[in-house]
């Protein structure tokens, strides 16, 4: 009996997979038909050239000249007005120019115009259930327009940009396409791979954001540019920072100093300690700790990290001449940024001694400002513990694209928190 | 009318020629009064001739010819005054009055500091000192057990670049004087070693004191382009006998295949300075003596202080930076 009603159960079960996967391809071969005509290829075309000089996709949104895709698409473009211009190419082969109106560059999202009416507008729905079937659409590697069948596996709960993790095979040339639920409404836009069916999308609630705005303002374009990306991120900086300021954080000791770990759930902490050898006369401690988040300015700069790192040294054996000679190496801090002199500064640099956790310390404050994005500064801060002849401690913490003034805030602040354990 | 000497120069070599009577023949030919041995000299080159209480040079040949006063005679005699330098040929010549002042006689002293390089005992202990402070800096910078003889294969390499340098010198002192002056020879090699070490002592303690790695830099430059050319022109003065401003000239000459490289090095670090830097630059220095003119304040003054000493100079780069880019645009 009971093992006549399990393969009943199974049965059953398989028969509802079966129609499920019937449903889905249904569902595959309708939606492409109906939304193909609304999915176009977007490139960057180099003005002497004439050549693509960067391809992704976009889809008509809103309103029939109206077609979001992603800022990273467009980025040359915004960038470069004066060297690139925007064209669409469709399904039939037919081109045309586009312009830009909008953009979020923090969640890589850009709202593009038509002269021409491009197709049906697609409508904007809410993220379905984790494991819900999605299709994602665009045109990968230049192929051609293809069809992507994954699921929806929620949104990212680590990271700040609040991306969907996507399990299906997203490409390159496939960013800025939509991806839409069963009833071929969009729930997000294509933006990331990680490779093996780990792809992310932007959340469709953010490029409504976008689309509220410029329905009030009459889809007018957005005149100073950089600007507007300063602005967008110096708040989006401020907001992550405040979050950080507001957090309860995590503790954890390093030699003799109790500091502050985990400040947020974006940001992850690890060990980076050097394994100690049998002839070492001295020991290090380092944990590094880093955030998630990066935000795509243009092809070679990356902005919004924040990283962070504690390194401990002390010795038994050796003098403090000796022991100085190599604590002093260690206090060399550098920012990771890929960012050059016609993106920012140079760095201007105030030391002093402080005392912090009733210990006295060598304290340095970095600050270099980005050239066209006012409000923006890079931010580094070291900090070195002094007057003790056989131990150590360096914190070092940097920022890029950020507000000078509350980078510096969440430093004196880290600092505080800073206690000396006998 | 007292005798007249004439000097040629000859590769370095400085001859004297008395001469008696006048008219004199001078040339390359055996039957001329003074016979100068170069094949750039005709055989029949010259004529000097004293007439009514003057001197004249007479040129006779069309080949190379005599310049006075850098200037090319021609055929007919010219007439010159006591001392006077010409040229016959490619070879440098004068002809001097014999009653003529020489220079004064140089003593050879043994004052001042000097006198610590010609001890063969200070030349001793500045060498044990400067290998000793070679093993120092490698034992410093070390942070596990070594053996040592790990520590002498470390060292053993700049002590031979440094009796290379000491060799180096003698052999120079040898060709120029025909004497071997190993004594200071040595002296002036540990020096070289020894007081760029401890300009950067120095400069390390001062960068820490005040807060400042620049005046560091300063002295380790100082010392890498002024203390090596200065100390190997002082053995020259001392050793040669020669004068300061020939001898700082032979010094930055000797030593100018390293100042080339040390240029490079500085040209970088200048435009490091001027130009984009990744890197910032900042007070790195830690001494285990907390020794310095700052005193500790609260993080509330400091965080008010690095806000407007880093605002003030930012702004104004910035400044710089964008009116830069209108310019270019």
């Amino acid at each position: 009996m009971f093992s006549k009603l399990s393969s009943t159960l199974f049965l059953l079960l398989f028969s509802v997979l079966l129609s499920t996967q019937a449903q889905a391809e249904i569902a595959a071969t309708s939606i492409y038909s109906t939304v193909e005509k609304s999915v176009y290829q977007i490139r960057v075309i180099n003005k002497q050239t004439g050549d693509k000089s960067s391809i992704g996709s976009g889809f008509v949104v809103n309103k029939d000249n109206i077609l979001a895709t992603n800022y990273h698409v467009v980025s040359e473009y915004v960038n470069d007005p004066d060297l690139f211009r925007l064209e669409y190419l469709a399904t039939d082969g037919k081109k045309g120019p586009l312009e830009l109106i909008d953009f979020d560059i923090v969640h890589d999202l850009a709202v593009i115009k038509s002269k021409k009416p491009m197709g049906t507008p697609l409508s904007i729905d809410a993220l379905p259930p984790k494991g819900a079937t999605l299709f994602s659409l665009g045109n990968p590697m230049d192929l051609g327009f293809t069809i992507v069948k994954g699921s929806n596996n929620g949104i990212l709960t680590k990271a700040e940009d609040g991306n969907i993790l996507f399990s299906g095979s997203l490409n390159q040339g496939m960013s800025g396409g939509p991806t839409l639920n069963k009833e071929g409404h969009v729930i997000g836009v294509n933006v990331a791979t990680s490779g093996n069916d780990i792809s992310f999308l932007v959340a469709a609630k953010y490029l409504t954001v976008i689309l509220d705005r410029l329905e009030k303002n009459n889809y007018k374009p957005v005149a100073d540019r950089f600007a507007h990306s300063a602005a967008q991120i110096r708040e989006s900086s401020k907001k992550i920072v405040n979050k950080i300021l507001n957090n309860k954080w995590s503790s954890k000791h390093i030699g003799n100093i109790t500091v502050p770990e985990r400040l947020d759930k974006s940001i992850l902490c690890w060990d980076a300690s050097r394994k100690p050898k049998k002839d070492d006369l001295l020991r290090s401690y380092l944990t590094t700790c880093s955030n998630r988040d990066n935000i795509y300015v243009s092809e070679s700069l990356n902005i919004g990290t924040i990283n962070y790192d504690y390194t401990w040294l002390q010795t038994k054996d050796l003098s403090p001449t000796r022991f100085y000679r190599h604590y002093e190496k260690r206090n060399h801090s550098i920012i990771g940024s890929r960012a050059n002199k016609r993106d920012v500064t140079n760095f201007s640099c105030h030391t002093d001694f402080t005392q912090i956790a009733s210990q006295d310390f060598k304290t340095t404050v970095c600050r270099r400002d980005y050239i066209k994005y006012e409000g923006l500064s890079d931010m580094m801060f070291t900090t070195a513990l002094v007057g003790k002849e056989s131990k150590g401690f360096l914190f070092n913490l940097d920022f890029t694209g950020t507000d000078s003034k509350t980078a510096l805030k969440l430093f004196t602040r880290m600092l505080e928190t800073f206690k000396w354990e006998k | 009318m007292g005798k007249v000497i004439l000097e040629t120069i000859q590769r370095g070599v400085h001859r004297y020629h008395k001469i008696d009577s006048f008219p004199v023949t001078i040339g390359r030919a055996f039957d001329n009064d003074i016979i100068l041995q170069d094949v750039t000299i005709s055989p029949h080159h010259l004529v000097i001739l004293n007439e009514n209480d003057t001197y004249q040079i007479h040129n006779l040949n069309d080949e190379n010819g005599t310049k006075v006063n850098k200037k090319k005679i021609g055929n007919e005699p010219v007439e010159i005054s006591l001392p006077t330098t010409f040229q016959i040929s490619g070879l440098k010549a004068r002809l001097l009055a014999t009653n003529m002042k020489v220079e004064e006689t140089r003593v050879q002293d043994c004052s001042g500091l000097f006198c610590i390089f010609n001890s063969p005992i200070w030349a001793a202990l500045l060498l044990v000192v400067t290998v000793a402070l070679f093993f120092v800096d490698r034992y410093l910078s070390t942070p596990v057990v070594k053996e040592p003889l790990w520590y002498l294969s470390n060292v053993l390499p700049s002590v031979w670049v440094m009796l290379g340098i000491g060799i180096l010198i003698a052999s120079i002192s040898r060709l120029s004087t025909h004497r071997w002056e190993v004594i200071p020879a040595i002296s002036i090699a540990s020096l070289i070693f020894l007081v760029p070490q401890v300009f950067e002592y120095i400069g390390h303690f001062l960068a820490y004191l005040f807060t400042s790695d620049g005046l560091g830099s300063w002295l380790k430059n100082s010392a890498k382009f002024l203390i090596i050319p200065i100390l190997l022109a002082t053995f020259i003065v001392k050793t040669v006998h020669s004068k300061w401003l020939p001898a700082i000239g032979i010094a930055v000459l000797a030593y100018s295949p390293f100042l080339a490289y040390q240029v490079l090095g500085l040209v970088d670090e200048l435009s490091l300075l001027s130009g984009f830097s990744k890197v910032p630059s900042y007070s790195h220095t830690l001494r285990p003596r907390d020794i310095r003119l700052n005193k500790t304040i609260s993080l509330e003054e400091f965080a008010k202080e690095a806000k407007e000493a880093t605002a003030i100079r930012v702004e104004k780069m910035l400044k710089d930076a964008r009116k830069k880019e209108e310019e270019d645009s």
